[in-house]
């Protein structure tokens, strides 16, 4: 077990200007509700392409990782952002649509898929257009738009953004699992989006906007952090297979890196993709501050299961903005 | 192109759905079984007030009591679960109000235009041109308060000011303001999307439902560049994001324009299928009172 105190908080220039922002006394949380575990297992499973069995793909994974879904509802939270035919910008339909098999066959007693997309707010149009609409119907997956769901105001359970409450879709607080699955890439704010800055999603556009402007005014860093210390996802399934480099998180180039990610570990899995990808998770803020409460970024104290992760390591490019961001060899 | 109605059996069907999906309250949900909120109940008052008078009437002499009870936060009204007003779905209200020719005196529409006027988004500091390509001093409407400019919101406040005729004194600053505001956020080939045209050099692409509703919301400045041009890319573009929102906002807005709209109509109508499938209200109303444009002319949206 970990916890911070205020000065070790301090003592971390990144995540110190986040508390500058807050002007609270002490950490902004409460130090018992995150217990770091003493060490993180996370996985990174071979898949070449989308036309792999992904479903046997995931399922392996579950059990690989032991996480037990038997008779519990899941929420599956995929990355849709915006359609471009050719691009990588959302996580691949197959692999939403094998999650779901993959967990109905575990056990789950309901899967959901659930997005609220942050720029478009045409569901319809960004479900037809990307494919994932044929894969609902044919597997008679149901789809709650989280953008336009009904809404609870709900305690944050952080307050790096200064606020205290935000406004939540229900159909993510009633679910007794949330699996969040993003696409692998660069992002032009942030640095990297994965499983952590895929949670702007739940935040509903039809309260906030489009886009979550609150988040940016907020602080996209600090945002992330009350989030994900908020909804605590309790799986990641990343799609990893066609990731993104360059102007992401929609303007950039697809880079095919060939595995999905999995964890229970939220920091750990996007700490170990952005090593991958050649990204210093200290240097991405919101991660770096992650690593001290939400999850274990520290490579020493992630058990790697599936491949190792020094195969699919590469270099993505990166706008110039974001390059300070790269791990030193 | 020969003007052709759409198949009269699914205009019943979506009138059928959507008079069936009003809750207890009078209002309507997004999506079966929850509260009542704005945008859809707005959009199902336009939508069934433009096809029957009898239920326009009926709304008319009693507003639902969801749009008429107390408004907690101060003069805008809030959905439940928000903590806040939306100025979005203040600015449709306003324009459903208007559209059931609620009079001008009534508290509720009086208040709205009021606090209307008042709401502001944020300014920031000046963008760097290398990082986005926009003014960030000018000021419209923003989502919510606190928060800065975007595209939707300042569009459907403007065409609901616009349309209950507020063009005087502050109303008239606050038009400039938006216009202004619409402008500079167009896309380069024309139309908008959430409202940044381009962020890192990189040109951003506009959307059809946003540069469909930003158009009407400046069809009285129909001789602008901006709007020209706009009018171009969405006349071109129509058909290419396939929903009940962007063919049926596309719709609306190049019959205002007096554009053809059969090839929109006939998609919107092939749609449905999908529509359906998600059953959310607010995208059935939007259907409906694009498939009957020809019927009602489209005089809710009409400046």
């Amino acid at each position: 077990m970990s916890t911070l105190s205020r000065r070790t908080f301090l003592k971390l220039p990144l995540a110190a200007a986040l508390l500058a922002s807050c002007r609270r006394q002490g950490p902004p949380f409460r130090e018992a509700d995150f217990v770091l575990p003493a060490r993180s297992a996370m996985g990174l499973f071979p898949a070449a392409d989308y036309s792999v069995d992904l479903s046997d793909v995931i399922f392996r994974g579950l059990t690989v990782l032991e996480v037990n879904v038997r008779g519990l509802s899941v929420l599956l939270k995929p990355n849709m952002v915006e359609y471009e035919a050719g691009h990588a910008i959302n996580t691949h339909p197959l692999v939403v649509a094998g999650a779901a098999d993959a967990l109905r066959r575990a056990g789950a007693r309901e899967v959901i898929v659930g997005e609220g997309p942050g720029h478009r707010r045409d569901i319809e149009y960004l479900l037809t257009a990307t494919g994932l609409f044929d894969h609902l119907r044919e597997s008679r997956i149901r789809f709650v738009d989280l953008n336009h769901d009904e809404v609870r105001e709900v305690p944050l359970r952080s307050w790096f953004t200064g606020m205290q409450s935000m406004a939540l879709p229900t159909s993510l607080l009633r679910a007794d699992m949330i699996v969040t699955m993003p696409k692998l890439k660069t992002h032009h704010w942030a640095g990297m989006t994965c499983s952590m800055k895929n949670l702007f999603g739940v935040v509903p556009g039809a309260v906030y906007g489009w886009p979550k402007n609150l988040l940016h005014v907020k602080g996209i860093d600090a945002s992330i952090l009350d989030l994900t210390a908020t909804v605590r996802p309790h799986l990641t399934i990343v799609d990893a297979i066609v990731g993104m480099e360059g102007d992401g998180p929609i303007m950039g180039r697809p880079r095919t890196l060939g595995f999905l990610a999995m964890g229970t570990d939220l920091p750990a899995v996007d700490a170990t993709c952005a090593r991958v990808i050649g990204l210093d998770p200290k240097k991405i803020v919101y991660l770096d501050a992650a690593g001290h409460f939400l999850g274990n970024t520290d490579p020493g104290k992630i058990d790697q299961r599936g491949e190792n992760p020094t195969r699919y390591r590469t270099t993505f490019d990166l706008i110039d903005a974001r390059k300070n961001m790269r791990l030193e060899s | 192109m020969a003007d052709r109605d759409p198949a009269p059996h699914l205009v019943d069907d979506l009138r059928r759905r959507l008079r069936d999906a009003a809750g207890p309250d009078g209002g309507w949900s997004y999506y079966p079984g929850q509260a009542s909120r704005l945008e859809p109940t707005a959009w199902a008052l336009i939508a069934l007030s433009a096809v029957d008078h009898a239920f326009a009437e009926t709304q008319r002499a009693q507003l639902p009591a969801f749009l008429t009870g107390p408004i907690q936060t101060g003069d805008l009204l809030a959905d439940a679960g928000s903590a806040g007003p939306n100025y979005a779905w203040n600015g449709l209200t306003l324009l459903a109000l208007t559209a059931l020719q609620v009079s001008d005196d009534a508290p509720v529409r009086s208040r709205v235009v009021s606090a209307l006027l008042k709401a502001k988004g944020i300014q920031l500091t000046s963008a760097d041109p290398t990082v986005m390509r926009q003014n960030n001093q000018l000021q419209a409407w923003s989502w919510i308060a606190g928060t800065f400019s975007w595209a939707e919101p300042t569009a459907w406040c403007l065409l609901a000011l616009k349309k209950a005729g507020a063009r005087s004194g502050d109303a008239a600053t606050r038009i400039a303001d938006a216009e202004a505001v619409l402008i500079d956020r167009v896309c380069h080939p024309g139309g908008w999307n959430y409202g940044n045209s381009a962020v890192f050099t990189q040109d951003l692409r506009p959307y059809v439902p946003t540069s469909a509703l930003a158009l009407l919301s400046m069809q009285d400045r129909r001789d602008h560049p901006a709007v020209a041009s706009s009018l171009q890319w969405l006349e071109a573009n129509a058909t290419t994001e396939r929903s009940a929102m962007a063919l049926g906002l596309a719709a609306v807005c190049l019959h205002v324009f007096n554009r053809p709209v059969d090839a929109v109509l006939a998609a919107l109508a092939e749609q449905d299928a999908k529509t359906k499938f998600l059953d959310n209200a607010h995208l059935a109303a939007i259907a409906l009172y694009a498939l009957t444009t020809r019927e009602h002319g489209a005089r809710a949206f009409t400046v």
